[in-house]
């Protein structure tokens, strides 16, 4: 545990990163409120959203099929990888038929969840992020902090100084001027690119349509400038109807980034363009598993819009890279005793159970609920002598509980140990930290219980 | 009216004053009161850190124990989340499972319950100053609490109540998370804690024990003599330790 503990510490130590995170979010959380207060009936619009995903992640294998016989027949090459070593063998092929040397990627979250970038290159093709933020991580050599907001954990200045000494530009703080000096190197790199690899947001089943949002135009860049173009995406973005789209497109933008909508909604045919191959590579890793463990089903319904990491109280403070993989916040925390590697299985530990992220959850995923369940799952992935030490002390306490005469001795051995064996005590809450700057509850001079059979004595019950 | 408190173990062992208001508040308003004092622990804090199975021994204590026919009303959304929601993510056999579903529509958060049917009805306690309101998170948004709280403060003349909008933030209590990663707990605690001092409060009004339990240990840590306490809302109205005013 004490791993978790001292990144934490760490973190909140970082006042570069709680100046970047205090404001990004500040910002977001804002412009989310007023994104919402302008929809007339938020309640059930999350609800039909809901019903769609369920829907949708309900039947998606047949829909799946649907949607790869659509894109077959217009010539798009549909592809199915299992995990990361299949989607690596089929960049690899790809990029030898059509000797691709140079890519440019879009930025998707499955992608960085497959490590893309580094299959990629190791296929021979040099790569460059084209998304403004993702590039500025993929020049800082870092991960993204968020699903969305990849270097929310930077300032502008950090930014600035990130460019200047990798040789982009010179030395800025403004924003804007780091975005255009991005955008222009950016475009030098599309239209000498052979392939473009980007995400999706949504597949649709019915008509074989393939939804993208974004707001920098790289993604729109990316498939329609390189004679290349292909897509890796997971399994669970399929959808029955466009009409389906239509609605989730009302809530997505708006929980994303607080937009009505995004700058650019493009919506793929099944077909390649003119003169263009087409590759949609459709990606298990792990998916399958959580559409057959119960509850956890519900975690593919998610649209990744990130909002329930801007709400949550603990993301807030310690950033994306606190949780050690590629998923952070409440939803990567409530996928991690199924997704996550074992070393980012603490994570589960960065959760107060408060339900901002199960509010905000445009599709209703009870992500509190999930974390929760979570917790006792990734026990058997948990450091065994950690979780038997935990285990005892909560067995110590449920027998404490389970009696009256249990109760009460437990009460006064709490008490007794306070008188003593004070010092043991002290160093017991120092290190649960319920010491000092937080002090510990003393156990009250009389209990209710008590005081209830003593007013009962005395005869004063109405 | 008659009805049967539970008395969570958190609050009968360190907030015993939220127990008695709430027994007070109810006689107020002529509710014949019965505690069963074979009441612990709803197994929470196991099932919170993960561990079900050991949550499992306190759930089916606690549904055996309230298996009576009057309403059972509990001052912690906390608890009554756990009971009414969680213990249905739990392996109860089935006759307990006929319990809970019992109980669970018989369990009342005590706001909850003084705003059905209007018990509270023309009630009036009086305090002076300023409160500040802090919405426990579990009392918040599992049991809906917002409104019904507001409804019984607004029975508190002469009181100014503060609700500012991020009152409903989290004060990163968490249970074993206090314990668990204590040094985020206290900040996110302490954040919270400078915005309602900053509304120079009388009191900071709250609804859950855990919640009041992590906010006054970080104010008493805290140097300084002029500390508004921290109390549940149950005491606002009816704890005469807190200085003139409330109910009798």
């Amino acid at each position: 545990m004490s791993g978790l503990r001292d990144t934490v510490q760490t973190k909140l130590a970082d006042a570069g990163l709680q100046e970047a995170l205090g404001r990004a979010l500040a910002s977001s959380n804002a412009k989310l409120e007023t994104a919402l207060s302008e929809l007339d009936d938020v309640p059930a619009l999350k609800d039909a959203a809901a019903e769609i995903r369920r829907h949708a992640v309900g039947r998606m294998w047949q829909l799946l099929e649907t949607f790869e016989a659509r894109l077959r027949d217009a010539g798009t090459t549909v592809l199915w990888a299992r995990d990361a070593t299949d989607v690596r063998r089929y960049i690899a092929e790809i990029c030898s038929v059509h000797k691709v040397s140079k890519t440019v990627l879009s930025k998707t979250m499955v992608g960085e969840e497959l490590g893309l970038e580094q299959s990629i290159k190791d296929a021979g093709s040099s790569v460059i992020q084209s998304d403004v933020g993702e590039r500025i991580i993929q020049l800082a050599q870092q991960s993204p902090s968020h699903i969305i907001l990849p270097c929310i954990h930077l300032r502008a200045a950090d930014v600035g100084k990130i460019l200047h000494e990798r040789g982009r530009m010179p030395y800025s703080e403004d924003p804007a001027e780091l975005s255009r000096g991005l955008g222009k190197s950016l475009r030098q790199h599309f239209l000498g690119a052979h392939m473009g690899v980007s995400g999706a947001n949504f597949l649709v089943a019915e008509t074989g349509n393939i939804v993208c949002v974004e707001n920098e135009g790289n993604i729109r860049m990316g498939y329609s400038v390189p004679p290349v173009h292909v897509v890796v995406t997971g399994v669970e973005k399929i959808l029955p109807t466009l009409a389906d789209a239509r609605l989730l497109l009302a809530l997505l933008p708006r929980l994303a980034t607080g937009q009505r909508a995004t700058c650019y909604t493009s919506i793929l045919g099944p077909a390649p363009l003119p003169g263009q191959s087409r590759y949609v590579i459709l990606v298990d890793n792990g998916r399958s598993d959580l559409f057959g463990a119960g509850p956890c089903r519900d975690l593919l319904h998610c649209i990744r819009c990130g909002a329930c990491l801007n709400v949550c109280p603990v993301y807030q403070r310690v950033g994306g890279h606190a949780y050690g993989w590629t998923y952070p916040g409440p939803i990567g925390t409530a996928m991690a005793s199924m997704l996550a590697p074992d070393e980012a299985v603490e994570s589960l530990s960065l959760c107060t159970l408060c339900g901002a992220c199960s509010e905000v959850c445009p599709v209703r995923i009870p992500l509190d609920r999930l974390i929760l369940l979570g917790r006792a799952t990734a026990r058997a992935r948990r450091k065994a002598s950690e979780v038997r030490q935990e285990r005892r002390a909560l067995r110590w306490f449920r027998r404490a509980m389970s009696g009256r005469v249990r109760y009460r001795m437990s009460d006064w051995g709490h008490r007794l140990g306070l008188a003593w064996w004070g010092g043991r005590v002290a160093a017991m809450q120092e290190k649960l930290g319920w010491r000092g700057e937080r002090a510990a509850p003393e156990p009250a001079p009389q209990l209710f219980r008590t005081w209830w059979s003593g007013r009962r004595k005395r005869g004063d019950l109405k | 009216m008659q009805a049967s408190i539970f008395i969570p173990c958190l609050i009968d062992r360190f907030l015993p004053e939220i127990g008695r208001s709430t027994v007070r508040l109810l006689e107020a308003l002529g509710v014949t009161v019965s505690y069963d004092p074979r009441q612990t622990c709803c197994g929470q804090p196991a099932f919170n850190a993960g561990h079900p199975e050991e949550a499992v021994h306190l759930a089916r204590r606690m549904l055996q124990i309230f298996d009576g026919e009057h309403p059972v009303v509990s001052p912690s959304g906390s608890c009554v989340a756990m009971v009414r929601t969680m213990y249905g993510l739990l392996d109860l056999p089935e006759e307990d499972l006929r319990r809970w579903n019992k109980l669970r529509a018989n369990l009342f958060e005590l706001s909850e319950f003084l705003v059905r049917d209007d018990l509270i009805g023309g009630l009036v306690a009086r305090r002076q100053g300023r409160a500040v309101i802090h919405h426990s998170c579990h009392h918040l948004r599992h049991t809906g609490g917002r409104i019904p709280l507001l409804s019984v403060l607004e029975k508190v003349a002469g009181i100014e109540i503060i609700e500012s909008p991020e009152a409903q933030a989290c004060c990163g209590f968490g249970g074993i998370f206090s314990a668990k990663l204590p040094e985020l707990s206290k900040a996110i605690g302490t954040a919270r804690l400078d915005a309602m001092l900053a509304h120079d409060p009388d009191y900071i009004v709250l609804a859950d024990a855990g919640c009041i339990l992590h906010l006054r240990g970080l104010l008493s840590g805290r140097p300084g003599n002029a500390k508004p306490p921290v109390i549940h809302y149950a005491q606002l109205l009816a704890d005469p330790d807190l200085g003139a005013g409330g109910t009798p």
